[in-house]
């Protein structure tokens, strides 16, 4: 049974990192020798939970703890019977403190508040990180947050760009969370009766803010009454259709389908490559397989465009290929299924 | 000094402009295509074009795509397609406001420019500023 621990302010000096961290482990096995503290600081800025994230998700924390002040969450130690401390739970909080009083950054980042373990042995030490990293906590489900946001912006009135630093500091999220959950208030809302107001539909108003999705609306004649509809209705189902409203309202074939019948079916009318009987008569993991090389082989320059590039036709592509594997594998969103 | 540093330097202009107009009132966030840190957040393209400047609020009320222009890219197609693609955008938002930034030797050319292309396209709803690296 592991106690709660006892709340104290503890000098970050006195805290070692721990070198047997599982997020870091990996990066430190490959050094014989007993890693120095700056490693350890290269290793939890270089791991995350996924390969792609994990710069993103530690310069968030970051940016965040530096708006904040410090951080809210207390940090875990356990205290050694020597009386040295070792850090169980948020290294990468620690190490952050330690690096902002080496940098001398402004703040007080000389002590952080911790929940102190005496002398707590292997297992209760393994408990509590498997109650933090693999059960977590409940995360806010994306509707949640952007109701959460959007009150903090137009109740609170708290800026923009402060409520961009608490978050991390990623403005294209923030703005999007915010103006996704503004346009479903006030078009999706009106549409439904009360007790059907369906938030997993939350996804599809995310997709309407990315660039041309409302001008491609307005342009073709329709407005976001219609599109609230249209949502209503799963026409556009699933939600990452929304992104390819451009394409079906510019191609009159695909944009009576669309308004008779839905996106998917829409979408079948517009031109798609020839793909040569090679690639028709693939299986799915021989493509995988090519698929994979061939993103392994990809040039820096041309994969950092595409990720820039997030509304080319190949971005868009990808992303679609992304949804349907998520749905296969049983790792989609709840609300997005093959039909 | 050299095309790709004057063009820098205009687009700074127009970033210190937004923040000096735009920022106490309403407290957006501005996004700049200025080469910055690996992962930095970049404007997202528009119509095709990558705008040098794009500030928002949120939720969505003024809109502010900035485009700096040195006197020879000023006039050239592909300078008009994307000046015209930013002004569509513009014009289907609440408070859309398109500002150039060219040197001032070129800013009556460049205004008469943007007055046109707001006319021809029709975003009559769409206000215009021209600034210039010496008075602003």
């Amino acid at each position: 049974m592991v106690g709660s621990g006892a709340l104290e302010f503890v000098p970050v000096a006195d805290i070692e990192l721990d070198c047997e961290n599982p997020r870091i482990r990996k990066f430190l096995e490959m050094y014989p020798e007993k890693p120095s503290a700056e490693r350890i600081f290269l290793a939890l800025s270089a791991a995350g939970g996924d390969e792609n994230e994990s710069s993103t998700t530690f310069e968030k924390l970051r940016q965040s703890i530096l708006t904040s002040g410090g951080i809210i969450h207390p940090v875990i130690l356990n205290r050694r019977a020597d009386g040295s401390l070792i850090c169980i739970e948020g290294n990468t909080r620690v190490a952050l403190y330690q690096n902002f009083l080496e940098e001398k950054v402004a703040g007080n980042w000389t002590r952080i508040p911790s929940l102190v373990h005496d002398q707590m042995d292997e297992n209760q030490a393994d408990a509590i990180r498997l109650q933090v990293h693999l059960v977590g906590t409940r995360p806010w489900d994306p509707y949640s947050k952007a109701k959460y946001l959007y009150q903090l912006r137009t109740q609170a009135r708290l800026p923009f760009q402060q409520i961009v630093d608490f978050c991390g500091g990623r403005q294209k999220e923030v703005l999007e969370s915010i103006n996704a959950f503004s346009d479903m208030e006030r078009h999706y809302k009106p549409i439904v009766d009360e007790g059907n107001y369906d938030t997993t539909r939350f996804s599809g108003y995310v997709e309407l803010q990315k660039p041309g999705v409302k001008e491609a609306i307005v342009t073709a004649g329709f407005d976001l009454t219609d599109f609230a509809h249209w949502i209503h209705d799963r026409r556009l189902y699933p939600m990452h259709y929304v992104r390819q409203l451009h394409r079906i309202l510019t191609n009159p074939k695909a944009k009576e389908i669309f308004l008779k019948k839905n996106a998917a079916e829409a979408m079948k009318a517009i031109d798609r490559p020839d793909l040569d009987k090679a690639l028709i008569d693939a299986t799915i993991d021989q493509l995988s397989q090519a698929l994979r090389s061939k993103i392994y082989a990809l040039p820096f320059l041309e994969a950092d465009r595409l990720r820039r590039d997030s509304d080319s036709d190949l971005a868009l592509n990808l992303s679609e290929t992304l949804t349907a594997l998520s749905v296969l594998l049983g790792s989609g969103d709840d609300g997005e299924r093959l039909s | 000094m050299s095309e790709s540093s004057k063009h820098a330097e205009l687009v700074g202009i127009i970033v210190e402009y937004i923040r000096r107009e735009h920022t106490h009132t309403t407290a957006m966030g501005i996004l700049d295509d200025l080469t910055g840190p690996l992962r930095a957040e970049r404007p997202s393209k528009i119509g095709g074009f990558v705008p040098d400047v794009h500030a928002f609020d949120a939720p969505l009320t003024t809109v502010i795509i900035g485009e700096a222009k040195t006197a020879a890219d000023l006039e050239t197609e592909h300078s008009l397609n994307q000046i015209k693609a930013f002004m569509l955008y513009l014009s289907h938002q609440r408070a859309g406001i398109f500002i150039l930034a060219v040197p001032w030797q070129v800013k009556r050319r460049g205004s008469s420019l943007i007055e046109a292309v707001r006319k021809d396209i029709g975003a009559h709803s769409v206000r215009t500023i021209t600034l210039d690296d010496v008075g602003c």
